[in-house]
């Protein structure tokens, strides 16, 4: 995983976060790069994906959508989505 | 008015349009949203479609019979929605806390169709994502003394026939501890945080909490559900040493006000907390939602 991604991936979560800090556990995965995390347990609602996909687009301007996040499991493939093409979920 | 057709006609992506979405959301009163619908008549787009959908899902009324309410900026951040026509006699202010997501966990408008016409709800905007509302808008505006002091200059508090104070999230302690620096008759928590992660924001609130000799009628609500939630509700219980513990049953988000919104019972409950009288309603006390909420 490239530092980028995990930049990206965090400045994403912090948005859907609404800018609080990371919680301790959420945050010490991301400084392990372990990434196996189902999304549900980050407990984002609606508005909090919205925040997250558009913080996406705006630090890569590629375009995630929150229809997109819903066909993905965990977080690793959020990573994964980033550090490709973006072309597939 | 902004012209929203041309915003959302330029908008690229769907992140972009629920961007502006989210804006709008944020600050637009009633009847600004009504006139959208109006507006988007004409605009065949799909999403906008869906949004206006989705808020007419949340308050049925909005579109049709939106409340009065005209927005104005009187402060860099403070942003009041009143209704011009009510007489000013027997007027009541309402200061609001919004939380981290800059919202009373819902669109304003749906929050304001929930408000009688008596209120003027004055928005009280988020520091920046640094500060919590304890630690002041900036350094020119430090703690929450600070920020009340702006709010009722620009409001006229005084004038008022009753001040009321609520907070959202982490605009819930604030909202506490603005009641009780303002004195004024009530205040209330929903779905509160006692201050966040952030070290030492709610000793800031107990320091300014010694100081307070007569508490206003306080209420902290949550879902009773959420763990988290009910031990912040406890903890500013016992920091101000007065209040009602009131947990909403059978829902475990941390968004408690649109759990009650959900069940059509915001108004009253907001009628009831906000109100004068010396305690809320015993139903609230041991609150069990109907079948749609279970």
């Amino acid at each position: 995983m490239t530092a980028d991604v995990m930049t990206t991936l965090r400045q994403a979560l912090e948005a859907g976060c609404f800018g609080h800090s990371l919680p301790a556990e959420l945050d010490a995965r991301l400084m392990n790069g372990e990434l196996e995390l189902p999304l549900e347990r980050l407990g984002f609602d609606s508005l909090a994906w919205m925040e997250f996909c558009i913080s996406v687009e705006l630090n890569t301007g590629r375009e995630l959508t929150p229809v997109m996040v819903t066909e993905m499991a965990l977080l690793s493939d959020v990573a994964g989505w980033l550090g490709n093409d973006g072309n597939r979920p | 008015m902004i012209d929203y057709l041309r915003l959302a006609r330029a908008c690229r992506t769907e992140n972009e349009l629920n961007r502006l979405h989210i804006l709008i959301e944020n600050r637009f009163a009633p009847a600004e949203i009504a006139a959208i619908r109006s507006a988007a008549r004409e605009f065949r787009n799909e999403r906008t479609r869906r949004w206006l959908k989705r808020l007419r899902g949340m308050s049925p009324t909005l579109m049709k019979r939106p409340k009065p309410f005209e927005r104005s900026r009187l402060h860099r951040n403070v942003i009041v929605y009143r209704c011009p026509h009510h007489d000013r006699d027997g007027k009541r202010a309402l200061i609001a806390f919004p939380g981290a997501a800059r919202r009373l966990g819902m669109p304003i408008a749906v929050f304001l169709q929930c408000m009688e016409s008596e209120w003027d709800v004055f928005l009280v905007t988020r520091p920046d994502q640094t500060r919590s509302y304890l630690d002041g808008w900036n350094e020119d505006a430090p703690g929450i003394h600070a920020i009340t002091e702006v709010v009722r200059s620009v409001s006229d508090l005084d004038a008022y026939g009753g001040v009321s104070v609520i907070g959202n999230s982490s605009g819930g302690l604030p909202a506490i501890v603005a009641a009780c620096v303002i004195g004024a008759d009530a205040g209330v928590s929903v779905s509160g945080t006692a201050g966040g992660t952030a070290e030492g924001r709610p000793s800031k609130a107990a320091d300014v909490l010694a100081a307070i000799t007569q508490f206003p009628r306080l209420s902290f609500t949550y879902c009773a559900g959420n763990e988290a939630d009910a031990a912040s509700a406890a903890f500013m219980r016992r920091m101000t040493g007065t209040g009602d513990l009131l947990p909403v049953a059978a829902c475990a988000t941390h968004n408690a006000a649109a759990n009650l919104l959900q069940e059509g019972t915001l108004p009253t409950f907001l009628a009831d907390v906000l109100g004068k009288s010396a305690t809320p309603p015993d139903r609230w006390q041991t609150y069990e939602p109907g079948p749609s909420q279970k």
